[in-house]
Formats: C-alpha cells, structure tokens, sequence
C-alpha cells in the first residue's frame, strides 16, 4: 500500500474503497514504528486520536460522501507548528511538556479537509540548523543512507515522507528550512509566496523570513496541499500544461559554489526543459553572495526578540533560582541548547547601538539588493532555475564547521529575503543519494512553479525510487 | 572584532549564561559570523540603499474593536510552571 | 548665588477606552477577576500573531488632532526590547522610529500668560500586566503577576523639555486630561491608572541652554504627586549643582509615604532596547482624506468652548473655566442653556448647588441621574414663584438621589409656594404670640429680630412662604 504512497494514487484507492482510511493509517503507523530506531523522525506520535480520526473519515466514505483529496492522508507536523493537546517542543528541552492551548491555522485547515495527524516531526532546535542533529531530540537519519544528514532543519519532515512514514509533512523554512532537506532527502519541497499560509500558530524565529510549507513524494501532492494549506485556488489547474516558451533564466552565481556532481545532474535537468520547448538563458543575480550575510544578521536578530517570551513566566522550562533575573538567565541557559544561545547573541549584538547599522541595518540594505536582483531578473523571465544545494547531503559525521554547514542554505536564502515561492525537485542521485533542483518564481507565481516542475518530473520521475531504509 | 566582555554583556542582555567551557568557542564563532557579514558588505555601497523591514505590500491590516473570547483561567494557567492565586508566580523580583 | 532653573520633560501614559486590546480580542474591562481576560496573543505564547485594532489606530490619531500633532504619513510598530516578569513577550510593541502623532502643542494659562508646552510626539504602544507583590516589592519573597492589562492599548505623549516647574505641569497635565477627555478616547482616571506620568527633570543656571544631567521619575500616581515629585527633585539637584556635586542620570522613584525621591536600586535596568521594526505587524499608511475624516469629527474642544461660552453666553471666565474642565459638565450646561435660555443662572447653579452634591456624593455629573431637561424645569419653577430657591435646593437633592422631575417632586411632597395671604396670616399671628420677647426687641430696634421671625415662619411652613410676601405681611402686622 505505501510502496506507492503519493497522495493522489492514495485518495484514489481511498474514494474507490480500495482501501480504507483507518487500514492506511495502521500501516503507516507500523511504519513509523518499524523505522523509527533507525530514522528517529517523530517526537511525538499520535496514534489513538490518528486512528479515531481514520475512522472519522471511513464513516464519511461509507455514507457515501464525497472525500476532498486530503481526507484520510496521513500528516506530520514540524514540531513547531501547535497542535491543541498535543505537545508542541520545537525540539527544544524549552518545551519538552509543553501543550498549545491552541492551533496553528495550517493545522486546522488540514484537520478541515479531513488529513490525519499521526504525529510530530524531529527538527533542530527552534529551527536553527541545517542538519537535523541540533535536537534535544536526537539527530534524524538520511533515509537514503543513515550515516548521512537529512538536511535541515525539516530534515525530519522531509525524510519522514521520503520513507513513507506518512505522505505529507508540513516543514517551515525561514533560510531553505523545507527546501534544502526536500533535496537532501528526495521528496518535493514548496515554500510558497511570504503569507500565502498563514503563519498563525507557527513558533518561529525570525518572522519576517518564516514560512510554512508542504513536503510530498510528487508534484501533484504539493498541489493538493497547497490548495489546502492556502484555503485557496486549485493548484492542480496548473498541473500538466505546454511549458512551450517559458522564459527560464539561470542565474550564474548559483552556479559557482555547486559541487560537480549537482552541476551536471542540474544541467541535464536544463536540457530536459529545453527540450520541451523552455527558453532557457543564462542570467546574473549580482547581490547573491551577499545574502547569507543578510540572512545570518537579520534571522539572528528577530530569534533575539522573538525568543524573548521564553522566560519562564507562563510556560516552559523553568530553572530554579533565588530572584527573578536569575531565573531568567538560568531558565534560558538550561532551556536553549549552545548553537541557539550562540545565534541569540549574536542577534542581540547585531541590534545593540553599537552595531546596529553596521549590523543589523545593512543587512536590511542587502536585502533590499536581493529583492531589486528579482525585480529585475523577472521583467525577463517567467521562472528561475538553480541547484537547491551546492552538493549531496554531507555526511553526518561531518559539519562541526558551523557556517560552512550553514552556507548549504546559500541558494535558498534569496527567496526568503525575498519572500518569493521557491520548490525544490528531485533529479536524480549523486551515488545513492538525492540531489535536488531549485524553481523560483515571482511572487503568487506557485502555478508557474508548479506546472514547470510537474512537466520536469514527468521525465525525472523520481517518486518511483524507493529510500534504502 | 569584539571582545570577550562585550560578548558577556550581550548574554547578559539576552538572560543567557554562557558557561567558561564553551565562552570561548561562542567568541571564536560570533567574531566569525561578524567577519563573514562585514566582509559580505564590503563591495557593496550601501550609503542610498533602503533598508527593507517588510518584505511584502501588505500594509494597513486591521481588526474591528471587537471581543474575541478569551481563555479559561484554567487554561490560562495550565502551562505556568508556578501559580497561585489565579495569577502567575515568579520569584522575588529585588535580588536581596 | 548664581540663579537656577528647571527643565522638565513630561511622559504621559494613557489607557484607551476600546472595547478590546491593541492586537488581540480580549477586553480591556477595569477590575476584571485576574488572568480571565488573556489569550494567546496577549500572553505572549508560542506561534502568537497579533492584529492591530483599528479603533485603538482611529482614536489615536483623534487625540493626536485634539493636541494639535501632524498625522505621519507612514506608521511602523518596533519592538522594544527588554525583560521583566510583567512584560509577557520580552519586548513592548511601540512606535519608536515612526510615531504617528508629531509636532503638537497644549497651550496653558499660567499667572495669567499663556504658555505653550510643545508635544514632541504622540505614539502608541500596549500596557503590561501588573505585578502584585506580598507588601512592598522589595520585601516580597514572591510576586504575581495579572496579564488582564498585557495589550491594553496605550497612548504615550512625550512633551519637549518645556515645562519649568511643578505648577507647570499640574496645569499642563489638566488640561491634556481634559482635551483627552473630550475626545472620548480615555476616562484619564490618575487614581485607577488609565493616566500616569512620568518626569524627565534636570537643572541648569537660569538662561543657559545647555541641558543638565537628567532624572526619570517615576510612580506619580496623583497629579498632587506630580507636583510634590518635581517639587522635591528639584531642589535636590539644584543643591547637589551648587555644592558642586554632579546629578546621577538615573530612574527615581517617588515615594509618597515618605515624600521623597529614591533612586531604583537594581543592576539589571536595560540601557539599550534594541530597537527594530516588529515583524508580525504590518505597517500602515495614513490616507489624507482619513486624516480630515477624523479632524472632522472631532468636538468642540476645551478652549474654543470656553471662548464661546464668554463671547456669546456672557459668562465670567472664572465660569466658563470651570464649565468646560470636564466635557461632561460642559454638555449639560450646553443643553441646559438650550431649554432656559439663562447662562449666568445656570452657570451659577451647575457651580453650586449640582457642584456641592457632585461633591458630596464624589461623582461626575454624567454618572448621576440627574438631567439637563429636569435642572432646566427646576429652574423654570423658581422663575415661575412656584417654588422659593430655598425649597429648590431640596427639589435638587431629591432629582439628584432619585432621578425623578422636579414637578412630581414639588407636587407630592407639596412643596408648592405659598404666596395666599390668608394662608400666611394665621401663621404670622401664632409666631408673633408665641414669641413676645423677639417682638419687644424689633420694636426696640433690633434689626435681628424680624429675621428670627422670618425664620420660625419658614420653619412652620416647610420652607414654602413665599418670601417677599412673608416679610410684608410680618413687618406690617408687627408695626401696625
Ligand atoms: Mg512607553
Ligand atoms: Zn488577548
């Protein structure tokens, strides 16, 4: 049944009764189960209330009413998306008991269209991390290969769905969050346009660069939950359309860090839109190297201030200490784990007076230079295409430099400076691992984005190739 | 480039310790980050450039004057990790 | 000795009447039981995301129009950043690098010159919660703390360095108190702490224009404390100046028990606030024609009520002062004039008598029964010699404690005047037999006596004689 776990083909087998919900869900269950020694991708797994809400669809088929396309799928939560009654950690010892007394709205709306929660995926701490090994959880494993990352800090969104675990996962990417673990890992990884989701419910860090978005085996999953997760248009509309003409540029500086492997699976997936009649030009976007500078400071800086409501008051961990301001200094030490206080202060020197503009301000300057970049780029083309990361997933017992493994994010920085939509794609294997490619578009242009990578992935197909685990 | 102490204050800024094993590892890293940012703007001019807070048109969101609902006290409290009262509890605020 | 004068800067915090909180919809009702009027939002949880109430935006800027400040085009909120237990998210949503309100002014009458105190800006921010602590915050093992005020929205004002002494800013202060209370915008009540101020003092040689060393005061929570507060700090600087010592720029506290004020004594007080454009809440921009939509609706502020009512109503400035220091008062007087047509009687009326029971009973005109359409009957007896002024001050207590029209209250109580010489006469004759003695005393010349007659008739009749009758009929009988 999960051989082939693309929403799609499961909602099929679903609405012809082929299979019933709450069948789907044990087997994904026993799946996660099963794997979950070797991948540890969940914090916290629901089964009864998944099992109870599979039942809740079963009845509804059985009535014979129509099911939407989500009904009965089984879904994780990045586990800083809040679930009411469910804990909530942020895969931070800061929150190890903590339950939301309320829902994100991207929870709700899948709840809405009849998704099951089977559980709470594994990510680095409050989001700070592009290898997954920054929990207080635990690493998560590559599906692909153990011994490697899964990328981050979605990397347990991403790998979950890659190993079937379930077929949609909701990660957030403030700097490539979905998008650098979805080509680590093999699977489809979408963040759309800046607020397309609404991001009410999500614990995040830096605000301005956060997004949600959808993880899934295919194209046409994506699509589906979009729609979903925007409470917006039918995004598979856009599914299967003549690419004839597409204007796509290849923006050079995207090019020179990729490592060889990623260069020539990345320019054979260039030939395939070629060939099916993409105009496809080179292009520049001068202002890309300075944007993880840009990035670093500012998403450092709103985790600063955005972070400052842990302090023990009214949720969370709490340290035990004679006064007040002890109790703040230790509740935050104990809470937060060294990578996270490191970036915490960095932020809160990059906004101090004395740095302030040198800091803080010019990188708001970069980003304006970032956003001006696609203004441009895009009075010229209807997409643009680039690696999702300059190299296959890194071995996990590499990557103690923290701002190499960091600068995996380079390519997917820009489009959250930007707050343009951004998917990656998987296009084949570096040895056995995935490699994943980059489609950007202007803003609100997801349909372009869609219908380019659904015409790419036809020929790719990669969803067929089964994780080794 | 900055110091160990100016590093020390801004902890101290954001309530965080940072413990002697790791105070110079933290300062290794930060000045790292601070070259890497400095170094990215230095081709750049920036003098004209604005800055960019927001990232999207959306400008003038507003809700009405109107009562929402609000949470149970039991609700409220359910997470505090102290309480008394019905209200939040936190230790003595003047450290002697 | 060389001559010094103060310089003070005034911070005034003003809770808004909306119905719910600046970013959540939560109610922002006084006196609530603690911690029932939070959510989420307001208590700073994880994944919260606040929206601007469009009301709290509104009514700011109508008070920044009635304080006559420039509405700024474009409007940011920033985030203060800083720790303490009553501060739910670590930082205070505020509009720190674009205020909306600039460049406004309150002009004051002191020693009969106006002065004008220049508003430098008019922002809006939300409150904290409040912290309770077990009897003062030093001695308290614990504290706790309500977050039912966490995102009340707050106006702040925050005068240039124009103020020069106590008297200043008590004046300055009452009439921002009643220029915001015609807006409608907030009750401003000191005492339940919907209006607070705080002091920026500093001292230097009178005439230079170099600013010294300043202090914040801070908890003045009467405008009695305000003044006492700046009376006591700036002797102390000037003092401190002369002995050639140097002022502390620091946070003082005014202790109203001892009279005096205390530096705070913690380490922990941020300097920087790190202050940043708040991500989670959109900017706005400010269309002119809202802008005049809102100058439109503003009503008639204090001082060109006052101007009317002693142009066109005639009324002694000292009157119309009093008149228009509350909104409330003014409207009744207004509607009061409007039915009798009498300024001056009304005027006197409102001064003395509403004003003794408004005393009395420590209330605020518009919270009492009492309406303009009975004070206008109630006058209209008195002309009409239906009943004795003296009798309408009792009809006025009676409206005041019942609400009732002074008609039923002079016709069941059967207050009505008697001016009916044959029901006076029998009257007369009883006193004048029953007191001899006072008798023998007018004829003899004692000009007290026929008051002491007077009265004992006033007193047989409950008040109802009239009185000019009374006396003709007593000096008549008496001599003839
Ligand atoms: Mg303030
Ligand atoms: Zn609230």
């Amino acid at each position: 049944m999960l051989n082939d776990a693309r929403i799609g083909r499961l909602h099929e087998l679903l609405e012809s009764r082929q299979i019933s919900a709450e069948e789907l869900i044990t087997a994904v269950l026993e799946r996660i189960s099963t794997l979950e020694t070797t991948l540890n991708a969940f914090i916290t797994i629901t089964p009864e209330q998944a099992l109870a809400d599979a039942q809740t669809v079963d009845a509804s088929i059985a009535r014979g009413e129509a099911i939407g396309p989500l009904a009965g799928i089984p879904v994780a939560l990045k586990d800083n998306i809040c679930t009411e009654g469910v804990r909530t950690t942020c895969g931070s010892r800061m929150l190890e008991h903590y339950v939301p007394p309320f829902s994100a709205v991207a929870y709700e709306r899948l709840r809405q269209a009849g998704a099951v929660l089977v559980g709470k995926s594994n990510m680095d701490e409050f989001a700070t991390g592009t290898t997954n090994k920054n929990s207080f959880f635990g690493a998560t494993a590559n599906p692909w290969s153990p011994d490697h990352i899964p990328g981050g800090s979605s990397g347990a969104s991403a790998a979950s769905v890659a190993a079937r675990q379930v077929c949609l996962s909701i990660g957030s990417d403030a700097g490539g969050s979905v998008r650098v673990p979805a080509a680590h890992c093999g699977v489809v990884g979408l963040k759309p346009t800046y607020g397309l989701i609404p991001t009410d419910g999500l614990a995040e860090c830096a605000p301005s660069l956060e997004h949600l978005g959808p993880l899934t085996l295919d194209v046409t999953g994506c699509a589906l939950a979009l729609q979903v997760l925007t409470a917006g248009e039918d995004y598979t509309a856009y599914l299967g359309r003549d690419i004839r003409g597409l204007r796509i540029g290849i923006p050079q500086e995207y090019l020179e860090q990729a490592d060889p492997q990623v260069r020539s699976l990345f320019d054979s997936a260039v030939q395939m839109l070629t060939g099916l009649g993409a105009e496809v030009e080179e292009t520049s976007l001068p202002h890309t190297q300075s944007a993880p500078a840009s990035y670093f400071t500012i998403s450092a800086a709103e985790a600063f201030s955005n972070l400052s409501n842990f302090d023990g008051v009214r949720f969370g961990h709490r340290a035990e200490a004679r006064h007040l301001h002890e109790m703040y200094r230790k509740t935050r030490t104990e809470g937060f784990g060294p990578d996270l206080r490191r970036r915490l202060i960095f932020g809160t020197l990059a906004l101090s007076a004395d740095h302030y503009e040198e800091y803080y301000l010019n990188a708001q300057k970069i980003r304006t230079l970032v956003c001006r970049d696609f203004d441009q780029a895009f009075s010229k083309f209807d997409l643009l295409l680039t690696p999702t990361v300059p190299t296959p997933p890194p071995a996990a017992s590499l990557g103690q430099d923290e701002l190499e493994m960091r600068l995996q994010g380079r390519y997917a920085m820009p489009a959250n400076l930007a707050g343009i939509p951004a998917l990656s794609l998987p296009i084949g294997f570096a040895g056995e691992l995935p490699v994943g490619l980059q489609l950007l578009a202007p803003s609100l242009g997801e349909g372009t984005l869609l219908s380019a990578a659904y015409a790419l992935e036809q020929l790719v197909g990669f969803y067929r190739h089964a994780s080794k685990i | 480039m900055i110091g160990v102490d100016e590093m020390l204050q801004a902890a101290e800024a954001a309530r965080l310790e940072i413990p002697n094993d790791e105070a110079g590892g933290f300062l290794t890293e930060i000045n790292r980050m601070f070259a890497f940012v400095k170094e990215s703007c230095a081709n750049l001019d920036l003098g004209d450039v604005p800055p960019t807070a927001y990232i999207q048109p959306r400008m003038n969101v507003f809700r009405p004057d109107e009562p929402q609902g609000s949470l149970p006290l039991e609700i409220a409290l359910a997470n505090a990790p102290d309480e008394d009262e019905r209200c939040f509890k936190v230790p003595r605020i003047m450290e002697e | 000795m060389q001559e010094m004068e103060a310089v003070i800067g005034l911070e005034i915090h003003v809770e808004m009447n909306t119905e719910t909180k600046i970013f959540c919809g939560c109610r922002t009702a006084f006196g609530a039981e603690t911690n029932t009027q939070v959510c989420p939002i307001c208590l700073g949880l994880p994944g919260h995301k606040p929206v601007l109430n469009q009301k709290a935006v509104e009514w700011h800027a109508k008070a920044a129009l009635a304080l006559n400040c420039e509405i700024a085009p474009y409007v940011q909120f920033d985030r203060k950043n800083y720790f303490y237990a009553d501060l739910p998210k670590g930082y205070q949503i505020s509009q720190f690098f674009y205020p909306m309100g600039i460049n406004g002014h309150v002009d004051i009458e002191v020693n009969g010159e106006t002065r004008r105190i220049r508003i430098r800006q008019i922002h809006l921010e939300e409150d904290t919660g409040k912290l309770l602590h077990m009897g003062n915050i030093t001695a308290s093992p614990s504290s706790l703390v309500d977050f039912n005020r966490a995102g009340v929205p707050l106006l702040e004002i925050v005068t240039q360095p124009d103020v020069r002494n106590a008297e200043e800013a008590r004046l300055f202060l009452q009439k921002l108190r009643t220029i915001i209370q015609y807006t409608g915008v907030s009750d401003c009540k000191m005492e339940e702490g919907s209006m607070r101020c705080d002091a920026n003092v500093s001292v230097r040689p009178k005439g230079s224009d170099i600013l010294g060393q300043k202090t914040e005061l801070k908890n003045m929570n009467s405008f009695r404390a305000v003044t006492r507060g700046i009376d006591y700090e700036i002797p102390r600087q000037i003092d401190l100046v002369l002995d050639g010592e140097e002022v502390i720029p620091q946070t003082r506290h005014w202790d109203e028990a001892k009279g005096v004020t205390r530096a705070m004594r913690t380490k922990y007080l941020a300097t920087d606030y790190r202050c940043f454009p708040d991500p989670n809440v959109p900017p706005f921009k400010n269309d002119p024609a809202w802008v005049e939509e809102i100058r439109q609706s503003l009503p008639e502020l204090p001082d060109a009520r006052y101007a009317r009512l002693v142009k066109e109503d005639g009324l002694p400035p000292y009157d119309a002062e009093v008149i228009t220091a509350s909104k409330a008062m003014a409207d009744f007087y207004d509607q009061t004039v409007a039915l009798v047509k009498e300024p001056k009687t009304v005027s006197n009326w409102l001064m003395g008598e509403v004003g003794r029971c408004l005393n009395t009973a420590g209330k605020e005109i518009q919270e009492t029964a009492l309406t303009p359409k009975h004070l206008a009957e109630l006058l209209g007896l008195v002309k009409k010699g239906v009943i004795t002024g003296k009798i309408a001050k009792d009809v006025m207590d009676e409206m005041f404690r019942s609400g009732q029209d002074p008609e039923t209250i002079v016709k069941e109580k059967g207050l009505v005047q008697i001016a009916d010489q044959s029901e006076l006469d029998p009257v007369i004759d009883r006193v004048i037999q029953a007191n001899p003695k006072v008798v023998e005393d007018f004829h003899a010349g004692k000009d007290r006596a026929l008051g002491f007659l007077v009265g004992q008739v006033m007193k047989e009749t409950r008040g109802k004689a009239n009185p000019q009758m009374l006396n003709e009929l007593l000096r008549r009988k008496l001599q003839g």
